[in-house]
């Protein structure tokens, strides 16, 4: 047998849709075999799966509220390795974007939602764009790779929060440092809920997502970035100034994923705490990938993911599954939608041999 | 003659688009037969199904009379099939040897230096080629590397040997020696695939098969055919070679380059003290074989290429600290040489690629919107007035033929360039209607007033298209001749960088 | 017997017997808990609330059969999740969340008003209504700890080794460190924390690094004890009896005993359920001490031979005087360093 991968010209909507819904069907066999092969009960896994995913109007809230966060930093993924720009910066931006909102939240602590939203929203993005400019301008000023300076960055503000919460300034007063975190923000800094768990930041992660789709599409900045991820050569041959729009592309991507740091802190946790906020930037560069690098893609991968992390509690809380069972199970359904891609993109050819 | 690789109804399509349509041929033992037709017209579509990197959708193959099917190069070399392409397969860092014995490995954990050596030196002789096997490759000069190429597949012990376009990176000696050793390969045997598009080494092969939009036109005897007919065969219509060549008084120095010291990647000089200029109403050719400088120059005059030391001045303005930006707003239009690299984005769309650096102009924006209706019937004017054919401007610049991709960059190039043009190999791989149209382009540009500087390894174009013609030779301009009183023989001696008496050797 | 008493009898013999009555018709006969853990049920902190969960189940209070569930380790929203859907299934009159989980309490607690929830340790805040706060504070088992710890000392020379320091940590070091001065003045002290609530290998180097200043005795929070054994040094455990990690090194140790705390929700959850009394959440977080049963010091095992007797002796008076409340440990909570 001698089998080669063709890349499809123009497959059709349908076929990329049965690929994914193959793939993710697979997927689940996959992880009943391992959910057997580790003596669990197999129907109540699943039944908990689902019923905490999607069972119930609260169980669909909460893989929305799972997914918000997954959504912008799956969009600060899009945004950077569409131009081309191999920042693995999100984790680092995520932190420092929460930090951002912090820091602005609980300086205006008596002010009003109205003020204090808008300007803590702002603070995220603020700061995940302060970490990815920094990488921006490492690049351009001093050709340093920016793989390496946003690993770099990921650990320095990880450690920077861990100092603000461990007997630093920012640490909960009055307790202990045991718990390295914040105390709560005042309750006019929390984001509105628009029904059961579900907050506003899914309103803000939708339009986030409409507004890269426009802006990569339809604008001449998207025209800038995806040039650059197309053909910089070119770009530097047409006099554009690179360095500029990879400075403009970084700092949109930071701003995203700084909003998915305060979203989370403003939404959900409404204190800062370093494992809050643990995994939403990898997690973004994946379902970025497996969403194919487009808006779209990514909103139905985050809530796919969003839907595996609620599902999971349930899992774990009803059937006894172990964590790290759990996890092992997500990943297999990742690895079996990463194969869906590739079948919904390319073409498996054979002949046989003689 | 025996039929040594025999191909019937071969069809290959990509999508909607049908490379190959039905094409059966023979080749013989013992002939060179030429590929010709346009670029697009289904010359590497076919040449790659006889070489096993293609899988043609239907038809079949036959080899020495037994049906095949090639699944891989790998496959089609054991069945003695070799190919030698545009780009070389080789590992620079390597010695010449070595090179050769990574091609002929994967036999045995140690390789047999001593027996390769007495073949190697044994090949070198037969085809007069000098070749030390233990140069490092990247060192020798690009003729040389393809000879290095060429030993390679020799020593696999192919009959067939299939070139793409194996001149396009030689000086014209170079060419004639190359020409030479492969009807020695011939009259030993073996069956040479050809494939060209340049009518002098046409005219050298014994058969001839003309392709055009995937089809097979002809498969003719060379000794019963002529230019003119193929050329016609290959278009499906006349054109005519020749030029209306105006000399016109030339105006003022648009373009200044002096001393100009530019270093490559690797730091070692690659423009060493370089002096040239152009005026207004002139075309400068630039002669030279490919790798001396050429690519380099352009880039540094487009600015994207640090200077180490010079002066370039476009229009009377001094732009050696300037930005690309600046040379551009100064109305330099650039056309260059890989022009999938430099000047198209091939994932883009026509329209996309004609607004490319003006896309953020008023013209075709709306706030922060890019105006997709203006940017639409601008390209479509562009398309129609430069003749590029495609279904509409949303068409994507990499599905389009050679030809077609080069008017997208005219296209862009000659509507907002307003003094000065770098076209650097511009008809690199186009076909005979297509390099007309762009020299007819030029022609034009140099009539209204354009400064051009014109790089082309086509000597017989430079001596007929230009006012002066300057010879680049490892980075320095070695003379500059006046195209009525040379020969490409001569021009090919100073592009080899030996000393002519007779030439203007001075630059200015 | 004059008529007033047997009055009195038939009035309390009617109360009871109305009392039974409704006993048998209404009242609950079981009570099962939701356990939200921090850790897997083999660390101490969990372990010595499983072994208190045994003893109570025993005991039946209110004659109520104790039941409970143990999961995963749940954190952040997922663990305000987990609370959700135990108390949805109804299944639950208790939810018992071992660790730092008042954030997650108050997203769930007002929907379930009828339902206890405790939350341990500190990291917490007071919320009122149904969140009760546990604290557990062994100081005055580490008092005595520190006490054996200075009586065998050697060097003179003694460290901890912790996790995080904290509130409910530092009282534990320092009243261990003022009981081994209670027997020698001179005490040094070593103090060094791991910064992780799991990290054996640095457990080790801390604790090899301190025996390489002089240390021969170590009060071992992170549960790691192989650096005790292979330095041949005595260590005292925490919050569970530890002495089975090294039945040779492990002298004794600080054990939390949860008896009281778990009695306490219950009669909390049970006044509400049978009495209809409303829940009253403590704002300044409760513990319970060596008198109550709360925390208590663990027996020698196989190294009472090695204590000398006379210190054996001091121990159990100074114990007696602080279960008679003669003698009040002091509570500090400063955070303490080496000296």
């Amino acid at each position: 047998m001698h089998i080669k991968l063709e890349q499809r010209h123009g497959s059709s909507l349908l076929w990329q849709g049965a690929s994914y819904g193959l793939a993710i069907l697979a997927g689940f066999v996959a992880t009943a075999m391992l959910l057997k092969l580790s003596s669990a009960d197999v129907t109540t896994a699943f039944e908990a799966l689902f019923r905490g995913a999607l069972g119930s109007q609260r169980a669909m809230l909460r893989t929305l509220v799972a997914a918000t966060p997954l959504i912008l930093t799956g969009l600060a993924a899009v945004v950077v390795f569409r131009a081309r720009i191999w920042s693995i910066g999100q984790e680092g931006q995520v932190y420092a974007g929460a930090m951002g909102a912090y820091w602005v939240a609980s300086s205006l602590a008596d002010a009003p939602l109205v003020v204090v939203g808008p300007l803590a929203i702002a603070g995220a993005m603020l700061g995940g764009a302060t970490m990815s400019g920094i990488a921006a301008l490492l690049r351009n000023r001093y050709e340093v790779n920016e793989i390496f300076s946003t690993v770099m960055l990921n650990y320095i503000i990880v450690y920077l929060l861990s100092f603000l919460l461990s007997g630093g300034p920012w640490t909960e007063a009055g307790t202990t440092v045991a718990y390295h975190q914040t105390p709560l923000l005042a309750q006019t800094a929390w984001l509105p809920h628009l029904a059961g768990p579900l907050h506003a930041g899914i309103l803000i992660a939708l339009l986030a997502a409409i507004a890269v789709h426009l802006l990569l599409e339809r604008t001449s900045s998207g025209y800038d970035m995806r040039a650059l991820g197309a053909n910089q050569t070119a770009l530097r041959f047409m006099g554009m100034d690179v360095p500029r729009i990879v400075l403009v592309t970084m700092l949109l991507s930071g701003a995203l994923a700084g909003l998915a740091g305060g979203v989370e802190l403003l939404g959900v946790q409404h204190r800062l705490k370093a494992d809050y906020l643990f995994g939403l930037g990898y997690g973004g560069i994946i379902v970025a990938m497996v969403g194919g690098l487009r808006p779209a893609g990514t909103v139905a991968v985050a809530i796919l993911f969003g839907g595996l992390s609620s599902g999971a509690v349930d899992m774990r809380i009803q059937s006894g599954v172990p964590d790290s069972l759990i996890q092992a199970m997500q990943g297999t359904i990742l690895l079996f939608v990463l194969c869906g891609t590739a079948l919904a993109r390319y073409r498996l050819t054979w002949s046989s041999a003689k | 003659m025996t039929v040594a690789l025999q191909a019937s109804g071969l069809s290959k399509r990509y999508g909607d688009v049908v490379a190959l349509d039905d094409v059966s041929l023979d080749i013989h033992a013992g002939e060179i037969h030429c590929l010709f037709g346009e670029n697009g017209a289904g010359k590497s579509t076919l040449s790659g199904c006889l070489y096993g990197y293609v899988q043609p959708d239907s038809g079949a193959l036959a080899i020495d009379g037994r049906p095949m099917r090639l699944r891989s190069p790998a496959e089609a070399l054991r069945l003695g099939i070799g190919m030698i392409h545009q780009h070389f397969k080789l590992v620079g860092r390597l010695s010449v040897i070595e090179n050769i014995l990574v091609g002929a490995g994967g036999r045995g954990l140690f390789l047999d230096t001593r027996a390769a050596r007495r073949r190697l030196a044994a090949l070198c002789a037969d085809y007069g080629v000098a070749l030390s096997p233990d140069a490092i490759v990247e060192e020798l000069p690009v003729g040389l590397q393809q000879w290095v190429e060429i030993i390679k597949v020799l020593f696999l012990g192919v009959r067939v040997l299939i070139l793409d376009e194996p001149t396009a990176v030689l000086t014209p000696q170079e060419s004639d020696r190359l020409m030479a050793a492969l009807e020695r390969m011939r009259d030993a045997g073996m069956a040479i695939v050809l494939i060209s598009h340049k009518l002098r080494e046409v005219m050298r092969s014994d058969r001839v098969t003309v392709l055009r939009a995937g089809k097979l036109v002809a498969s003719l005897k060379t000794a019963e055919t002529s230019p003119e007919e193929l050329s016609v065969l290959m278009v499906g219509r006349k054109v005519s070679p020749s030029y209306d060549h105006n000399r016109e008084t030339p105006g003022e120095i648009v373009l200044d380059l002096s001393d100009v010291y530019v270093n490559g990647e690797r730091g070692h000089r690659v423009l060493d003290g370089l002096s040239i200029h152009v005026r207004a109403h002139e075309i400068v050719g630039l002669a030279g074989v490919a790798g001396n400088g050429q690519r380099e120059l352009f880039e540094t005059i487009m600015r994207v290429r640090p200077l180490e030391a010079g002066r370039i001045s476009i229009d009377g303005k001094d732009v050696t600290a300037g930005s690309t930006r600046d040379v551009i707003d100064l109305g330099v239009g650039h056309i260059p040489d890989d022009r999938y690299l430099q000047g198209l984005i091939g994932s883009f769309t026509i329209a996309d690629n004609i607004v490319l650096g003006r896309h953020h102009d008023c013209a075709f924006r709306k706030g922060p919107f890019l105006d997709r209706k203006a940017i639409s019937s601008f390209a479509a004017d562009s398309m129609s007035e430069y003749r590029v054919a495609a279904r509409d401007s949303g068409t994507r610049v990499d599905r389009l033929s050679g030809g077609n991709a080069q008017k997208v960059i005219l296209a862009r190039e000659l509507q907002r360039s307003t003094s000065l043009l770098l076209a650097n190999q511009p008809t690199r791989g186009l076909d005979i209607g297509v390099i007309d149209y762009v020299y007819r382009q030029l022609l034009a540009k140099k009539a209204e007033g354009f400064g051009i500087l014109l790089a082309s390894e086509e000597l017989d174009d430079l001596m007929t298209l230009c006012d002066r013609i300057a010879v680049i030779h490892r980075g320095k301009i070695v003379g500059v001749v006046d195209p009525s009183g040379t020969t490409p023989q001569h021009l090919g001696l100073m592009m080899a960088g030996q000393a002519v008496s007779g030439g203007d050797a001075h630059a200015h | 017997m004059s008529m007033l008493r047997k009055a009195t009898i038939a009035v309390v013999a009617a109360v009871c017997a109305v009392a039974a009555g409704s006993a048998f018709a209404d009242e609950p006969t079981k009570v099962k808990i939701a356990l939200v853990l921090t850790g897997g049920v083999e660390s101490s902190w969990q372990s010595s609330l499983i072994a208190a969960l045994e003893r109570v189940k025993a005991q039946k209070p209110h004659g109520l059969e104790v039941e409970w569930t143990v999961g995963d380790p749940v954190f952040d929203d997922d663990a305000a999740e987990a609370m959700r859907i135990y108390a949805e299934s109804g299944d639950y009159q208790i939810i018992w969340g071992h660790g730092p989980y008042s954030d997650q309490v108050a997203k769930v607690k007002d929907e379930f008003p009828d339902m206890a929830f405790a939350v341990v340790g500190s990291g917490n805040q007071p919320l009122g209504g149904n969140q009760y706060w546990i604290y557990k504070r062994v100081h005055e088992a580490s008092y005595l700890g520190g006490m054996l710890a200075g009586g065998m000392s050697k060097s003179g020379s003694l460290g901890v080794v912790g996790t995080f320091p904290g509130d409910d940590i530092n009282d534990e070091i320092n009243a261990f460190f003022a009981g081994a001065r209670q027997m020698r003045a001179d005490i040094k002290q070593r103090v060094a924390f791991v910064e992780s609530w799991y990290d054996p290998g640095k457990a080790a180097e801390y604790t090899n690094a301190q025996v390489a200043t002089g240390v021969d005795g170590i009060l071992q929070l992170t549960g790691n004890f192989e650096a005790c054994k292979l330095n041949k040094i005595y260590c005292f455990g925490s919050k569970a009896d530890e002495n089975y990690f090294a039945p040779d090194n492990v002298v004794t140790s600080a054990v939390a005993l949860w008896d009281p705390d778990i009695n306490w929700i219950i009669d909390e959850w049970w006044n509400h359920a049978t009495k209809g009394e409303p829940y009253q959440g403590n704002a300044e977080p409760r513990w319970f001490s060596v008198a109550e049963g709360g925390v208590a010091l663990a027996p020698y095992h196989a190294l009472a031979e090695k204590v000398p007797d006379e210190l054996k002796a001091k121990v159990a008076e100074t114990e007696k005087s602080i279960r008679d409340g003669i003698f009040k440990v002091p509570l500090d909570t400063a955070l303490p360093v080496s000296q």
